[in-house]
């Protein structure tokens, strides 16, 4: 993260905005895809009561798990309240796996990984600042928070939470300055930290991962 | 006119020798077979009244024993999803064996069953599975305590009568609980996780006063309260050798947010399994054969009990999904 903020503010400081062309842009659209990271879920016992007073509980296994790194698709549409500043309204998909390993076994049983398929569905809202504006390289920062809905596996059974994310990204846009509806097209990469409030765990503390991004934008 | 028909709903202590009534469609649940079909024992009228014989042994009065007994049935009423309750009616002079329509809890001289600390005898309609009688004695040839704090080398009357007050209320026996052969043949408790494992902790332990997870869904199944079964969810699935349905394999739901392990048995030909009762969430199952107690402490019939595979956890995570069942699962087993 550290080397991705540094990368940020190098192309902060590289794009003049005295660079820029005149491109008044109402909206952005994007379309792309995403890697989210996963996070700990935290190392149990699964254990019985002994039958030996003071002996501690007799451990029949150990289970340790895990919300595997996901990929997925984000659509992301923004309207520009003055040239820099913008506020957006986003969705996502990724499918993540809860993964336990379980050892240690009582009973020898080899050690085995056990998993389920977890969807996880968002929608946000965020506040997007884009520095130089009018350039053809325009990095920006974005900070947001939404509504996260995730299915295990069968469907079945939601948990829901709430999503916080912050972090900055560049557009690099390949046309530009259309005079009609189309205002041009571009690439856009970003970073952000994305921490869960609720949504699936084995506590109720908030799990802090990251998303990467790449998405095809077009402006309007 | 009601119908009743004697069902031995189970022995406890050591190697028990002799079982329980097959289970019913569910994991650990008392069933029984009437008019093609298959009932659950359960008392329809609650709180069931029960009665104490007056007759002590060394070390316990009657009054104590009540006192113990009472406890065993409150920490049974005191399930916050389960509306089991009980009432004690008085002392009586009547035996806990006789079929009188009187459920009686209470000492009795059984030297021959050595093996046998206390029993339920249950007596129901056979037409609609209620439990209209269930006595309890407990074996005078053994040792007994009611100190609060365990007596050495003497058996804890309220530990005992926890375990056969879930007979009473309809529950057979948990296979939650690991074992070790003893010379002559016994088995010897490690530990376990179910007031209702068949084999009772060594005397003097007292740590069989509290209910775990198993017992309460298996209460909770029973006799739910309102929002039980909208709260909580299920298993289901298959358990298999080559292909072919493995019956009476113990499978344990194991929940890492709450710790809880709830059990149930393959009680279909195909392998068919349900274990209900559980928190919403993924569970990890593991699979093992019925080998940490005797068969017949679980089955009537131990011939079709399949106990040669090894034990095995699956490579799913099942989902119980909040006031149903989730997708079903296949678990493998492979022959030891």
């Amino acid at each position: 993260m550290r080397a991705l903020w540094i990368a940020l503010c190098v192309i902060v400081a590289a794009v003049p905005e005295a660079r820029a062309q005149a491109r008044p842009r109402s909206f952005e659209l994007s379309l792309g895809g995403l890697w989210a990271s996963g996070s700990s879920l935290g190392r149990d016992d699964a254990t019985e009561t002994r039958n030996q007073p003071g002996g501690g509980p007799f451990t029949l296994f150990v289970g340790s798990s895990e919300l595997t790194a996901g990929a997925g698709v984000e659509g992301r549409l923004a309207f520009y309240l003055t040239p820099r500043l913008a506020i957006e309204a986003g969705g996502l998909f990724a499918r993540h796996q809860v993964s336990t390993r379980l050892t240690s076994d009582a009973e020898d049983i080899p050690d085995t990984t056990a998993v389920e398929d977890l969807d996880e569905y968002a929608i946000d809202g965020a506040v997007t600042y884009h520095f130089g504006p009018h350039g053809k390289i325009v990095p920006f920062i974005r900070g947001g928070v939404g509504y996260l809905r995730q299915l295990h596996e069968g469907q079945s059974l939601v948990d829901t939470g709430i999503a916080y994310h912050a972090g900055g990204g560049v557009t690099y846009w390949l046309s530009s300055g259309g005079q009609g509806f189309f205002k041009g097209w571009g690439l856009r990469g970003d970073a952000r930290v994305l921490v869960r409030d609720g949504g699936f765990s084995f506590d109720d503390e908030m799990r802090t991962g990251v998303v990467v991004a790449g998405a095809l934008v077009m402006a309007f | 006119m009601r119908r009743v028909r004697p069902l031995v709903a189970s022995l406890l202590v050591g190697c028990v020798a002799a079982g329980s009534p097959a289970p019913a469609s569910a994991y650990l649940k008392l069933g029984g077979r009437a008019n093609g079909r298959t009932v659950q024992l359960k008392w329809e009228r609650l709180p069931m009244r029960y009665f104490i014989s007056n007759t002590g042994v060394p070390g316990v009065t009657p009054a104590q024993f009540e006192a113990a007994v009472g406890r065993a049935f409150q920490t049974w009423a005191n399930v916050s999803t389960s509306t089991f309750s009980g009432t004690f009616a008085g002392f009586t002079t009547a035996s806990a064996r006789d079929d009188d329509g009187m459920t009686a809890i209470g000492f009795l001289p059984r030297p021959d069953q050595d093996r046998v600390l206390a029993a339920t005898r249950i007596l129901t309609n056979e037409l609609t599975g209620e439990i209209v009688e269930a006595d309890i004695f407990f074996n005078s040839s053994f040792p007994w305590s009611v100190s609060a704090s365990g007596e050495s080398g003497r058996f804890d009357v309220e530990s005992i009568a926890l375990h056969e007050v879930g007979h009473l209320l309809g529950l057979g026996h948990s296979a939650i609980g690991e074992t070790e052969l003893q010379p002559g043949g016994r088995r010897r408790v490690i530990a376990s996780a179910a007031v209702m494992f068949p084999i009772a902790f060594t005397a003097g332990n007292i740590e069989e006063r509290t209910l775990h997870a198993d017992d309460i869904a298996g209460a909770s199944d029973i006799y739910p309260d309102g929002d039980y079964r909208s709260l909580t969810g299920s298993i289901s699935g298959r358990v298999t050798e080559n292909g072919q349905g493995v019956f009476g394999a113990h499978v344990v739901a194991w929940n890492q947010r709450t710790g809880a392990l709830v059990s149930g048995f393959s009680l279909g030909s195909d392998g068919s399994f349900v274990v209900a009762g559980l928190s919403p969430g993924p569970h990890v199952l593991r699979v093992e054969p019925i080998d940490d107690g005797d068969v017949m402490s679980f089955f009537s019939d131990e011939a079709d009990v399949d106990i040669d595979f090894r034990a095995a956890f699956h490579d799913r995570l099942g989902v119980a999904p909040r006031g149903g069942g989730g997708d079903r699962v296949e678990i493998r087993v492979v022959p030891k």
